[in-house]
Protein backbone atom coordinates (compact mmCIF):
# COMPACT_ATOMS: atom_id res chain seq x y z
CA UNK A 1 0.00 0.00 0.00
CA UNK A 2 1.24 3.45 -1.01
CA UNK A 3 1.01 5.07 2.44
CA UNK A 4 3.30 2.43 3.89
CA UNK A 5 5.83 3.12 1.15
CA UNK A 6 5.71 6.84 1.82
CA UNK A 7 6.13 6.25 5.51
CA UNK A 8 9.16 4.00 4.97
CA UNK A 9 10.87 6.50 2.70
CA UNK A 10 10.08 9.61 4.76
CA UNK A 11 11.05 7.95 8.00
CA UNK A 12 14.45 6.92 6.69
CA UNK A 13 15.04 10.29 5.09
CA UNK A 14 14.15 12.34 8.17
CA UNK A 15 16.05 10.03 10.49
CA UNK A 16 19.26 10.20 8.49
CA UNK A 17 18.86 13.97 7.95
CA UNK A 18 18.95 14.30 11.73
CA UNK A 19 21.97 12.03 12.04
CA UNK A 20 20.02 9.53 14.11
CA UNK A 21 20.68 5.80 13.97
CA UNK A 22 17.70 3.43 14.02
CA UNK A 23 18.65 2.67 17.59
CA UNK A 24 18.77 6.33 18.65
CA UNK A 25 15.36 7.00 17.10
CA UNK A 26 13.91 3.87 18.69
CA UNK A 27 15.18 5.05 22.09
CA UNK A 28 13.67 8.51 21.68
CA UNK A 29 10.32 7.14 20.55
CA UNK A 30 10.25 4.41 23.17
CA UNK A 31 9.99 1.58 20.64
CA UNK A 32 12.21 -1.34 19.68
CA UNK A 33 15.02 -0.87 17.14
CA UNK A 34 13.92 -3.88 15.12
CA UNK A 35 10.54 -2.19 14.80
CA UNK A 36 12.10 0.95 13.28
CA UNK A 37 14.05 -1.24 10.89
CA UNK A 38 10.89 -3.16 9.92
CA UNK A 39 9.01 0.09 9.25
CA UNK A 40 11.77 1.28 6.97
CA UNK A 41 11.50 -2.01 5.09
CA UNK A 42 7.69 -1.59 4.82
CA UNK A 43 7.11 -4.66 6.91
CA UNK A 44 4.56 -3.22 9.28
CA UNK A 45 1.70 -0.86 9.24
CA UNK A 46 1.97 1.04 12.49
CA UNK A 47 -0.83 2.52 14.57
CA UNK A 48 -1.29 6.27 14.57
CA UNK A 49 -0.36 6.45 18.26
CA UNK A 50 3.09 5.18 17.38
CA UNK A 51 3.20 7.35 14.29
CA UNK A 52 2.61 10.30 16.62
CA UNK A 53 5.48 9.28 18.93
CA UNK A 54 7.92 8.75 16.07
CA UNK A 55 6.95 12.10 14.53
CA UNK A 56 7.61 13.95 17.78
CA UNK A 57 10.97 12.22 18.14
CA UNK A 58 11.85 13.56 14.69
CA UNK A 59 10.43 17.00 15.43
CA UNK A 60 7.83 16.92 12.64
CA UNK A 61 4.04 16.84 12.44
CA UNK A 62 2.75 13.26 11.99
CA UNK A 63 1.26 13.92 8.54
CA UNK A 64 4.75 14.76 7.22
CA UNK A 65 5.66 11.09 7.57
CA UNK A 66 2.90 10.14 5.14
CA UNK A 67 3.49 12.82 2.54
CA UNK A 68 3.75 11.46 -1.00
CA UNK A 69 6.64 13.81 -1.84
CA UNK A 70 9.94 13.56 0.01
CA UNK A 71 9.91 15.94 2.98
CA UNK A 72 13.56 16.99 3.08
CA UNK A 73 13.36 19.48 0.21
CA UNK A 74 10.82 21.84 1.76
CA UNK A 75 12.73 23.01 4.79
CA UNK A 76 10.75 20.61 6.94
CA UNK A 77 13.89 19.06 8.29
CA UNK A 78 14.73 22.24 10.14
CA UNK A 79 13.74 21.91 13.73
CA UNK B 1 -5.40 16.78 21.07
CA UNK B 2 -3.89 13.38 20.27
CA UNK B 3 -3.76 11.95 16.79
CA UNK B 4 -6.75 9.65 17.34
CA UNK B 5 -8.93 12.70 17.98
CA UNK B 6 -7.47 14.57 15.01
CA UNK B 7 -8.33 11.58 12.80
CA UNK B 8 -11.82 11.26 14.32
CA UNK B 9 -12.65 14.93 13.66
CA UNK B 10 -11.19 14.95 10.15
CA UNK B 11 -12.87 11.71 9.09
CA UNK B 12 -16.28 12.93 10.24
CA UNK B 13 -15.85 16.29 8.55
CA UNK B 14 -14.56 14.86 5.26
CA UNK B 15 -17.28 12.22 5.22
CA UNK B 16 -20.00 14.82 5.78
CA UNK B 17 -18.56 17.09 3.10
CA UNK B 18 -19.00 14.21 0.66
CA UNK B 19 -22.47 13.42 2.00
CA UNK B 20 -21.44 9.88 2.80
CA UNK B 21 -22.84 7.83 5.67
CA UNK B 22 -20.69 5.63 7.91
CA UNK B 23 -22.30 2.69 6.05
CA UNK B 24 -21.10 4.13 2.74
CA UNK B 25 -17.53 4.44 4.04
CA UNK B 26 -17.69 0.93 5.45
CA UNK B 27 -18.81 -0.36 2.06
CA UNK B 28 -16.12 1.54 0.18
CA UNK B 29 -13.29 0.49 2.48
CA UNK B 30 -14.35 -3.04 3.33
CA UNK B 31 -14.07 -2.12 7.03
CA UNK B 32 -16.95 -2.83 9.39
CA UNK B 33 -19.50 -0.18 10.24
CA UNK B 34 -18.64 -0.67 13.87
CA UNK B 35 -14.96 -0.01 13.21
CA UNK B 36 -15.71 3.21 11.29
CA UNK B 37 -17.85 4.31 14.24
CA UNK B 38 -14.98 3.58 16.65
CA UNK B 39 -12.53 5.60 14.56
CA UNK B 40 -14.93 8.57 14.54
CA UNK B 41 -15.30 8.35 18.30
CA UNK B 42 -11.49 8.23 18.73
CA UNK B 43 -11.80 4.83 20.39
CA UNK B 44 -9.20 3.05 18.30
CA UNK B 45 -5.71 3.89 17.10
CA UNK B 46 -6.10 3.09 13.41
CA UNK B 47 -3.15 1.77 11.43
CA UNK B 48 -1.49 3.50 8.53
CA UNK B 49 -3.04 0.83 6.27
CA UNK B 50 -6.51 1.84 7.49
CA UNK B 51 -5.65 5.50 6.80
CA UNK B 52 -4.82 4.43 3.25
CA UNK B 53 -8.17 2.68 2.82
CA UNK B 54 -10.14 5.61 4.23
CA UNK B 55 -8.24 8.06 2.06
CA UNK B 56 -8.97 6.01 -1.04
CA UNK B 57 -12.69 5.93 -0.20
CA UNK B 58 -12.75 9.72 0.34
CA UNK B 59 -10.49 10.37 -2.65
CA UNK B 60 -7.91 12.30 -0.67
CA UNK B 61 -4.31 11.87 0.36
CA UNK B 62 -3.83 9.91 3.62
CA UNK B 63 -1.97 12.84 5.21
CA UNK B 64 -5.13 14.97 5.04
CA UNK B 65 -6.72 12.68 7.59
CA UNK B 66 -4.18 13.52 10.26
CA UNK B 67 -3.52 17.21 9.64
CA UNK B 68 -4.71 19.20 12.64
Amino acid sequence: MASREHLARNLKELRTARGLSQEALADKAGIDRTYVSALERRKYSLSIDRLDRIASSLGVEPYVLLMPTPPSTEGLIQM
Amino acid sequence: MDLKHVLATNLRRLRHERELTQEDVAGLTGLSLRYIGSVERARVSASVTVLGKLAMALKIDPCELIIS
